[in-house]
């Protein structure tokens, strides 16, 4: 090909793409036309969701995924709302670094006006930055009780307090007084086993723990040092899969102890090593809210469906009790949510105290047949 | 259960896996002298090679990890022929060795997650059988990975000391343009190399599958203890890999016996430190 070849096909190439660029730009703003159109002219409220969708805890982010767009269904129904909602989900694989970047997204690129995050990891990530950038925040499934700081923050999940009481309440039933506690260095597992901890002392009950990193495989020294103490009961605190490891590798060393969890054994995919054992789990969903679940997606609502489901009823019911019909400002929101007394969710009646917490009660459960299931007092 | 048997145990046990994936480790590093860091996530291919065959097929459970050994061994002659080969006749340095077999890594370990996400899966059939040696408490997978251990340690020794393949691996070692030479062919017995390395962390993947289980991202941390281990023994040296693992084992285990478990692994690496340190060609020096 020549000089004046090139040159021809240089225009063409440059042509065409600028053709490309200004039928992109003008197809893009007709479809933001339409949008507005069919909307009134209502303004849209984005709620971001940090879920962990993929790795050992996407289970959970499902279930949480499945609920939240359960109550978005049932919002949209609702006549006489003064905005749209609209939900934005990203994968943080229950781990704080990925969190971050979730964080980062939502307010930067997504500008969301919400944000629900699940755990303690990620909400431990996403607080401080709600709380600069004046973003409501729930922190569904998370213990602890620091994500809550601040006027933005909010927790919706059973307190360690609540679920510490449970626990000593069910030993002193049961009579046992030697709890060893295997416990993971994660904020929330160590919010629970603190509280617990400082409470056992007073109703005359011995808790030995030990503390173990994330991601380790190998509890065997941990487990024969622990046993040297004899305890009545192993107390697990850990997520998939060290819980499981953990319980495998105490039965291979010929222990016939029973087992316990606060919450742990509900945050895995596998009850199979705990059939039989009872535990302590977060506050147990209406059964209005289970029926409706199920119903939906023929199974029955996981860890923090029902919490992450309420989440978004009272995000949305902030947003429609601030007055005037633009978008709301963000601390009027926070006020609002601030406020709720008596809400009827998913979890039973509802009331926020002065922590930015949501109070509800702890529930002892039993595994049988491979579910955890209620014990009925 | 008595603590100080159960203790010796649990660390003859670690040191076992360890010294599995330093094995091969050492093998690959004592003939091309580079760390390839994508030794662990070949090692999680062979677990999740057994998986697939056993869980997904219905394969009985010996043929699947045949198959998973030498389907490891496959990915690290072909890793080596696509990669490192390429590199090694362009003359590139070790950094970019070391950069190059981080991609290979990152790339195994996304495609392993891809293709069976990243979930933790275990490869454990039924029960598992316990035997008590010495008052302490062994699995039946535990016994068989310390005898594959001493059959591989044993099986390595042979064969480097008494074939010509050994005397090649030898020479490429001490070595490489020398070896070339005297007319060795060392992009093939590279290649070798790297195939026996490779099966070799494979079984590792597979032995510590039945033990605890399979997850994507298990290699780097097997990886990292058996680098550790090799340090200690002797980097490159195959029987130093062993002692250091052993040792490490030890060291790990009664380290954590009046201190907390979480603090094994600054434990492992405070070991580390003090070697590069004070001894850093190791316990036993090539």
């Amino acid at each position: 090909m020549n000089n004046t070849g090139k040159w021809v096909g240089g225009v063409v190439v440059v042509i065409a793409l600028i053709a490309i660029v200004v039928f992109a730009m003008r197809s893009g703003k007709s479809d933001s036309t339409d949008t507005n159109a069919t909307s009134t002219e209502k303004s849209t409220i984005k709620i971001g969701l940090s879920l962990p969708l993929t790795g050992d805890l996407a289970f959970i982010g499902e279930t949480d995924r499945n609920a939240a767009q359960l109550a978005l269904e049932e919002v949209n129904k609702q006549e006489g709302l003064k905005h749209n909602y609209e939900l934005v989900f990203e994968d943080d694989s229950f781990n704080a670094a990925k969190a971050a970047s979730v964080i980062k997204k939502f307010t930067s690129i997504d500008k969301v006006d919400a944000v629900i995050s699940i755990g303690s990891t990620a909400g431990n990530v996403v607080a401080p930055v709600a709380e600069t950038n004046r973003i409501p925040h729930i922190g569904a499934g998370a213990s602890d009780s620091t994500i809550a700081k601040g006027d933005y923050n909010f927790i919706h999940w059973t307190r360690p307090q609540e679920e510490a009481d449970a626990m000593l309440k069910e030993l002193q039933k049961r009579k046992i007084t030697k709890v060893a506690a295997l416990v993971a260095n994660q904020q929330g597992l160590q919010a629970m086993n603190t509280e617990l901890k400082n409470k056992a002392g007073a109703v005359g009950i011995t808790i030995t723990d030990e503390t173990f990193n994330l991601g380790q495989t190998d509890f065997r020294t941990t487990i024969s040092k622990i046993e040297k103490e004899k305890p009545e009961i192993y107390l697990l605190g850990a997520f998939d899969p060290e819980v499981g490891i953990i319980a495998k590798q105490i039965r291979e060393l010929g222990i016939k102890t029973p087992l316990t969890s606060i919450e742990s054994f509900a945050l895995t995919a596998d009850l199979k090593p705990f059939e039989g054992q009872w535990f302590v789990d977060a506050a147990v969903p209406t059964s209005q809210f289970g029926g409706t679940y199920q119903q939906k997606y023929g199974k029955e609502p996981g860890p923090a469906a029902a919490n992450t489901y309420d989440a978004i009823h009272l995000l949305v019911k902030a947003f429609e009790a601030v007055p005037g019909d633009g978008k709301p400002a963000s601390d009027q929101v926070a006020k609002a949510l601030g406020g709720t007394q008596g809400y009827s969710g998913a979890l039973g009646p509802l009331s926020v105290n002065s922590d930015g917490i949501f109070i509800s009660q702890a529930a002892i459960k039993i595994v049988k047949d491979g579910k955890a299931v209620a014990v009925q007092e | 259960m008595d603590i100080i048997p159960q203790l010796v145990v649990n660390s003859i046990i670690a040191g076992a896996i360890y010294s599995m994936v330093a094995l091969g480790f050492n093998l690959i590093y004592g003939t091309t002298k580079f760390f390839n860091l994508a030794h662990g996530t070949v090692a999680a291919i062979g677990g999740y090679t057994v998986f697939y065959l056993s869980k997904s097929l219905d394969f009985p459970v010996l043929p699947s990890v045949i198959v998973g050994v030498l389907f490891a061994g496959c990915i690290g002659y072909l890793v080596d022929k696509s990669v490192f080969r390429a590199l090694r006749k362009k003359k590139a340095s070790g950094m970019v060795f070391l950069v190059a077999s981080l991609g290979v890594m990152t790339a195994l370990q996304a495609l392993v997650a891809i293709l069976f996400s990243s979930q933790f899966q275990t490869l454990s059939v039924g029960s598992a059988k316990v035997y008590q040696v010495f008052g302490g408490v062994i699995t039946q997978v535990q016994a068989i990975i310390l005898l594959c251990v001493l059959l591989i340690m044993a099986g390595l020794t042979l064969l480097l000391r008494f074939t010509r393949f050994g005397k090649a691996v030898r020479a490429t070692s001490d070595e490489e343009e020398v070896a070339k030479i005297v007319g060795i062919n060392t992009n093939k017995i590279i290649g070798r190399v790297f195939f026996l390395g490779s099966a070799i962390a494979g079984l590792s993947g597979i032995l510590v599958g039945f033990d605890t289980g399979i997850e994507p991202a298990m290699g780097l941390s097997l990886l990292l203890k058996g680098v550790i281990a090799s340090i200690i023994g002797g980097i490159g040296n195959v029987y130093g890999g062993v002692l250091g693992a052993f040792l490490l084992g030890f060291i790990e285990n009664f380290g954590i016996w009046k201190i907390s478990g979480e603090w094994k692994d600054a434990i492992a690496f405070g070991v580390l430190l003090i070697f590069l340190l004070f001894r850093p060609q190791g316990l036993i020096k090539k």
